[in-house]
This record gives C-alpha cells, sequence and structure tokens, in this order.
C-alpha cells in the first residue's frame, strides 16, 4: 500500500478535501480494497444503522477518507475500514441527536427507509434490535463477517478481546431466550 | 459451548438475508477523490431534523434580538390547550401580503404571512412527515412547499394549542384520500417537551401511520 505523493492541491468542490494525488498504483491498489470490501462495510454500517440511505451515506465517506489516508491504512484494511465507518457513524448519531435535543426538544430516531421495513429480513432484524442491545447486535454483526479475529472486534469496538467474548456469549444468551428469532 | 456454536450458526442463518439489502460498490471518482454518494434529495430524516433544529436556533435568536415583528403567534403567550373541542380564534389579517422564502435543507419554503420561525417549524413538521415519500414529492414538486397562516384550527388533539395553525402545501402531488393537493395543518404543542414544538392536527396523512392528530386524513380546508 505504498505510494507516491506530489503536492497537487486541486480542490475543486466543498465536498472534496485536498490531498495528494494518487498515483497509478495508488489507485489500483485502493480499488482492489473498495471493491473487495465495500459490500463489508456497507452490511456493518446497515445492520448498525439500520438505514440503507445512512449506510450509502457513511461508507461513502469512509471510502473517500481511507483514499485520502491510504498511505496510513494498514493491511489488512478491512478493520480498519470499518473502525472509520463506526466512528463516522457515531459522530453523525451524536451530531444529530444532540442538536435535535436541544433545539426541537426530540429525540430522533433512527432513519426507517422506504420498503425496507415490509421485508421478512428486516421485520426479523427489527425484533433482534429490540431485544439486543446496540453492542451486542454490533458484535454479532462483527463475528458474522469470518475474515475478522476477536482482536480485529475488540479494536474496532474499543473494548478488550475478553471484553468482545463475553459480548457474543451475553448477546447468544439472549437470543437463545428468544427462539423465536433463531 | 455447542449451544453458542449453534445459535450463532442460527442467527448467521437468517442474518444472512442482510445480503439481500447490500448494496455493491459504485465506481469511485480517483479524479475527484471521491465516490457519487446519495443524492442531497435522499438525505437522511435524521440529517433533516438537525438541518431544521439549527435553522429554527438561529432564526429565533435572530427574531429576539432584531425584534421582529411576528406574523402570527409566534410569541404567543395565550396557550389555549386544545381539549378536543376547536377554539378558533379570529387573528386580524395583515395589512399587506408577506412572502418570504426560507430553504430547508434541499427544500425552498415560501411563508406566507407567516413569521420566519413558524414558517421553519412547520415546514420541517411536514418533511418528517413525509418518510418515504420524501425523494418523490421533492421531484414531483420541484422541491417548493407553502406554509401558510390558518388562524382558524380544525379540532385539535389535547397537546395542541387550538388558538392559531398553519397550512403546509406542495404542488404537484394529490392525496389519495380527499383528491386534493397535498396539504397539512400545524399547531403549536403545548404539552409533552419530548416532542418539537409543533405538531400535525389536521390534512394528510403523509406518514401513512395512525396518528393523533385530530384532523388528520381530513381535507386540508
Amino acid at each position: 500500500m505504498s505510494q507516491d505523493r506530489s503536492s497537487d492541491s486541486t480542490q475543486d468542490s466543498r465536498l472534496v478535501v485536498p490531498v495528494q494525488p494518487a498515483t497509478h498504483g495508488h489507485a489500483m491498489a485502493f480499488d482492489r480494497v473498495y471493491r473487495a470490501h465495500y459490500r463489508d462495510v456497507y452490511r456493518y454500517l446497515l445492520g448498525l444503522t439500520l438505514s440503507s440511505q445512512d449506510a450509502e451515506d457513511v461508507a461513502a465517506e469512509t471510502f473517500t477518507r481511507a483514499y485520502q489516508a491510504w498511505q496510513a491504512a494498514p493491511d489488512p484494511a478491512l478493520p480498519w475500514l470499518l473502525l472509520t465507518a463506526r466512528r463516522i457513524a457515531t459522530d453523525r448519531w451524536r451530531r444529530a441527536r444532540r442538536l435535535a435535543k436541544i433545539v426541537l426538544r426530540v429525540t430522533p430516531q433512527r432513519a426507517d427507509d422506504a420498503g425496507e421495513r415490509q421485508t421478512e429480513f428486516w421485520l426479523w432484524f427489527g425484533a433482534v434490535a429490540r431485544v439486543l442491545t446496540d453492542r451486542q447486535r454490533e458484535v454479532l454483526l462483527l463475528r458474522y463477517q469470518h475474515d475478522l479475529t476477536d482482536a480485529d472486534l475488540a479494536l474496532i469496538m474499543g473494548i478488550s478481546e475478553s471484553g468482545v467474548r463475553s459480548l457474543v456469549a451475553r448477546a447468544l444468551e439472549v437470543l437463545r431466550s428468544h427462539p423465536e428469532l433463531l | 459451548m455447542d449451544d453458542d456454536l449453534d445459535t450463532l450458526d442460527r442467527f448467521e442463518h437468517r442474518l444472512a438475508g442482510i445480503e439481500a439489502n447490500v448494496k455493491d460498490p459504485p465506481p469511485f471518482d480517483h479524479e475527484r477523490r471521491t465516490m457519487p454518494g446519495p443524492t442531497r434529495k435522499s438525505r437522511s430524516l435524521v440529517a433533516t431534523v438537525a438541518v431544521v433544529a439549527i435553522v429554527v436556533a438561529v432564526v429565533a435568536v435572530g427574531s429576539l434580538i432584531g425584534g421582529a415583528r411576528p406574523t402570527g403567534p409566534t410569541s404567543s403567550s395565550s396557550v389555549v390547550g386544545g381539549s378536543g373541542t376547536a377554539t378558533p380564534v379570529a387573528t386580524p389579517s395583515p395589512a399587506a401580503t408577506t412572502v418570504r422564502t426560507v430553504m430547508i435543507d434541499e427544500w425552498s419554503a415560501r411563508c406566507v404571512d407567516v413569521q420566519k420561525v413558524d414558517c421553519i417549524g412547520a415546514a420541517g413538521i411536514f418533511l418528517n412527515q413525509l418518510g418515504r415519500s420524501y425523494t418523490g414529492m421533492f421531484e414531483s414538486s420541484g422541491g417548493v412547499l407553502t406554509v401558510e397562516a390558518r388562524p382558524v384550527c380544525p379540532l385539535v388533539p389535547d397537546w395542541a394549542d387550538g388558538s392559531y395553525c398553519w397550512q403546509v402545501s406542495v404542488t404537484g402531488n394529490v392525496d389519495p384520500d380527499t383528491g386534493k393537493p397535498i396539504c397539512i395543518v400545524i399547531a403549536r404543542r403545548t404539552t409533552d417537551t419530548r416532542y418539537p414544538p409543533y405538531g400535525q392536527v389536521g390534512g394528510s396523512n403523509l406518514s401513512g401511520a395512525a396518528n393523533s392528530g385530530g384532523g388528520i386524513g381530513q381535507s386540508c380546508s
């Protein structure tokens, strides 16, 4: 994941942060990771935010940041991408909740996206979200990504490896007490 | 341990249903060093609430500092608690029609004889109610909605101040229930500070959900 750097400082819109331009090798390496992991990042965000719009937004921001910081991206990249995605999603949610709470005196709900709520999967996943805590749901989502180790999960969630294991165990215990969800 | 593995297997088997909802990567624009995210029209409603919140705060502060003369009752001190009965109060019409336009997210709200802070509050409720219709209605209306004073309220529920209302409408959309243009009636909330200071009390049922507004589902005017 090494790449050259030069001094281009093009800034063509407010959406684009000026960065060092990518070399061809850089772009190729990034493309590979982007294609390999976009769905992983999107899936994680979808399960986290329960909103395809938010998942799409945050995934876009995650990969834009990843591209800008590519020289610092570790290998394997997936845990780092998921950690970045988690931070962006958390920041957005906290910001929206704080503003809405202060000014409108309302606690915003996670967005319910068109159509999604009606499918069998989303009805099931909504029921899962009601019985598991956010962190329990998150750890199972991450566990679902079989390439991730306990250490990766710990890094992403900001807890210890033993914390990951106990969180998983507790989540499974809760699920067992709701056999209709299995 | 076996129990855990079995539970995890069964959970993951069902979780696999998420794959149908996971999108493939859109092309990444290396020139712009970004990727085409969702359009502004599809921005999440959480973001809309946040934007509305900021604008309401800024306008409210601006009104206080500037001592702007209200059009309609934003600084209303006469809280007439809605008790399920209409409490219409005639409000003097302004001498001349005042129209101002404010931007809320990507929407343009025409405020007709309505003070800016009420206009934004009422429009914010309208946009929040749109839910899955948000993008479609944005396109068919050209992103323009109109907020008008409606001094005489319909029957309002307990939480609403029935002494004064506002009406929010968009063109290009017809309410399938009434066959009339989409329109909702907004009143100030007098109770329950967990909710925004405005709420829908009449007009089109935009959310499609059973609601507590007394006149929801009925024609707007």
